[in-house]
């Protein structure tokens, strides 16, 4: 029997007698991002701890959870990969930490009118010939729509790239449209920072 | 050999070859500070022996994997963690005050398997922490994920 402790809690700051860097040690050895969303609501310390870029960072070098969507090379169609994870979640067994469907999220009313998908780090980016695209992180289940890229011709296919920038850390969308009668046109966004798309030249 | 004494005055003789597994340790030694007893001011004796008994069993880890007592080692660590919640927390303590690097990846492990999949509250009482969060600064951290809040394996048990 353990004996309750809550009225022995002198601290008024929310910080137990753990040191923060031996807290972020545990915190990033635990696979599941579920558990860490939530105990983001532990006290502002957990908070801050489970917040910064940094963590991320080295929950991901921890953590085989995250590759598994980032194991993925190539232009999927929604359903391949839906298809592919399931497999990939049987040779994983306790490593696939999602928590919740990979193929409900994916198949979240926003994202049905997107066709395609590539992924990266953990990062899906989905796509159309439209010229929508989103990208969603499925770990947290944060996503957004990037503007639509302004066409003066109509789009025969479009084909999206995720890429990091090592040195910013920013992730970076690359969407070639191929036209009916010229070469591709190139256009780059970077996830955080840019408004719209930059064409670019290859 | 070396000595340590915890802070509660008992003394241990160690083999330098175990001991060495502490940096903190090996620095004093290779700078001449180790003539005598070393002294531990932040380690009772009681976590002094669960350290000392790591020590000694990892002792030829370099030599393990030659001869095949990977498996025995393995089984040593799964054993030596089946411990007690504030236990586990002296012994990362002293770890991570000591520097042993092995025996900090080995503890920290079990904390986080252990916590894994809890409850904000058991989280919160596991580490005595005191929520200091305005009601408005919750709401909004479980607006932001609600999913994170709910779900069958959720587990509210402080153990």
């Amino acid at each position: 029997m353990k004996p309750k402790r809550r009225t022995e809690i002198v601290s008024t700051t929310g910080n137990s007698h753990i040191p923060d860097e031996i807290l972020f040690d545990i915190l990033t050895r635990i696979p599941s991002v579920k558990s860490l969303l939530r105990f983001r609501c532990v006290s502002k310390s957990f908070c801050s701890i489970i917040s910064q870029s940094s963590f991320t960072e080295a929950h991901h070098q921890k953590g085989s959870s995250n590759h598994l969507v980032a194991s993925f090379p190539g232009r999927f169609t929604r359903q391949t990969l839906i298809g592919n994870l399931e497999n990939e979640k049987k040779a994983h067994k306790n490593n696939f930490q999602l928590g919740f469907s990979l193929f409900d999220y994916l198949n979240e009313p926003y994202f049905l009118k997107l066709l395609y998908l590539v992924s990266l780090n953990g990062l899906i980016c989905l796509w159309n010939n439209s010229n929508d695209v989103a990208v969603c992180n499925p770990f947290t289940r944060q996503h957004v729509f990037l503007p639509k890229v302004i066409m003066t011709q109509t789009v025969v296919f479009n084909c999206c790239f995720l890429g990091l920038d090592p040195t910013t850390k920013k992730h970076k969308v690359l969407m070639a449209q191929q036209f009916s009668n010229s070469t591709p046109h190139w256009n780059i966004f970077t996830l955080g920072v840019d408004k719209s798309w930059r064409e670019i030249h290859c | 050999m070396v000595k340590l004494k915890s802070n509660d005055d008992k003394e241990f003789e160690v083999e330098e070859a175990a001991v060495i597994q502490s940096e903190m340790i090996k620095n004093m030694i290779e700078d001449g500070c180790a003539t005598s007893v070393i002294p531990l001011p932040n380690i009772d004796s009681k976590t002094l022996i669960k350290v000392i008994e790591y020590l000694n069993k990892h002792i030829n880890m370099g030599k393990a994997a030659e001869t095949g007592e990977e498996d025995d080692l393995k089984e040593f660590d799964e054993q030596f963690v089946n411990m007690g919640w504030e236990e586990l927390f002296d012994v990362i303590m002293a770890a991570n005050y000591l520097n042993i690097h092995e025996l900090m990846e080995l503890c920290c492990q079990s904390a986080a398997d252990r916590l894994k999949n809890k409850s904000v509250r058991a989280v919160r009482e596991m580490l005595k922490i005191t929520n200091d969060l305005t009601e408005e600064e919750e709401q909004e951290i479980i607006n932001d994920a609600p999913w994170a809040f709910e779900g069958p394996e959720i587990d509210d048990t402080v153990n």
